[in-house]
């Protein structure tokens, strides 16, 4: 089915035509549009011309010490334990520290059940 | 007409190892995450808050969130969506308290279209090769875009510059905002509209 669009639905399509965004019918449509009628024609240039600008400013860049200050702010606020190694109770993840104490637990039963055999009582 | 973004990634793997040095706490991954996003956010911020000093508080604030919650990133979103996130966020709760106390940002304007004709990095507004009426054109088309762009109502603010500042897909200012794809594009669609609006008004555009 053919799509037509008036100039209020143009003017919807608008932002999704200039990203690219439009289906084919609607596309077509639009182009269609646009090519018989001047004041769509006109609106979209300026439509282009905004988004051309904004897409045009100047990237305002962070000032030289900007990483300084901010580790500076990180360290006040840690007390300047931020940067500092960590503690390796920290680095270890719980779950390895049971499983090892939980090793270590049984290897010491082993070794004292193997030193010391268990006695056979006589009746 | 613009081009398409690249698709919403996962963390890449050289992110992936950046972070786990960051969450080891290595001074020189602070380092490299300074370098790469200290403009990006900057950027990004200042074009929301149209002030400099409000901009580079609020940067710094965003850096600091992002360290103090490091260990808590999971990766299942790019570590740049996460940070933006976070700048979004912060610049959204600081324009709030800044509006209750009826902020205004017309001064900051003025000097930023200044340090602009200073700054060294090159604008298609501002041809290098331009002469001294075509530099002040130029000059005073960022000046009406800014005040455009400080006029527009805050979350359609947040999606013109994610998306037509910094060039992000929807899915990715989706991500960012936390509000469906659908209402990213409307919302943007409203941002150019009403941005166009003014520029007409201000510049005598048709």
């Amino acid at each position: 089915m053919e799509i037509t669009v008036d100039h209020a639905r143009a003017t919807e399509l608008f932002s999704a035509y200039w990203d690219e965004d439009l289906a084919p019918a609607d596309l077509s449509a639009l182009e269609e549009h646009l090519k018989s009628c001047v004041v769509c024609r006109r609106e979209y240039q300026t439509f282009k011309k905004t988004v051309g600008a904004v897409g045009g400013l100047d990237r305002v860049m962070a000032p030289p010490d900007f990483a300084e200050e901010v580790r500076a702010r990180i360290r006040k606020r840690s007390r300047g334990r931020f940067f500092s190694p960590r503690k390796m109770a920290e680095r270890i993840p719980y779950e390895l520290f049971s499983l090892v104490m939980l090793g270590l637990i049984l290897a010491i039963y082993i070794v004292l059940q193997l030193s010391h055999p268990a006695q056979l009582k006589l009746p | 007409m613009g081009g398409h973004s690249a698709p919403l990634a996962m963390t890449t793997l050289r992110e992936r190892m950046l972070i786990r040095r960051l969450q080891q706490r290595d001074e020189r991954a602070f380092a490299e995450v300074m370098r790469l996003y200290q403009h990006k956010v900057f950027n990004v911020v200042f074009r929301m808050v149209g002030n400099r000093e409000e901009a580079e508080d609020i940067a710094q604030e965003v850096f600091v969130t992002v360290f103090k919650h490091v260990d808590s990133f999971r990766g299942d979103a790019k570590f740049s969506t996460w940070l933006y996130r976070i700048a979004t966020n912060h610049t959204r709760n600081r324009m709030k308290y800044l509006g209750r106390r009826a902020y205004n940002t017309t001064g900051e304007l003025d000097e930023a279209a200044e340090r602009a004709a200073q700054d060294a990095q090159p604008s298609s507004m501002r041809p290098q090769t331009a002469g001294p009426d075509a530099v002040l054109e130029g000059l005073q088309l960022e000046k009406v875009v800014q005040e455009g762009i400080a006029a527009l109502e805050p979350e359609h603010r947040e999606v013109l510059v994610l998306r037509d500042v910094e060039n992000l897909s929807y899915d990715e200012i989706a991500s960012i905002t936390a509000v469906a794809e659908g209402t990213v594009k409307s919302r943007l669609h409203r941002a150019r509209l009403a941005l166009k609006e003014h520029m007409a008004k201000h510049l005598g555009q048709d």
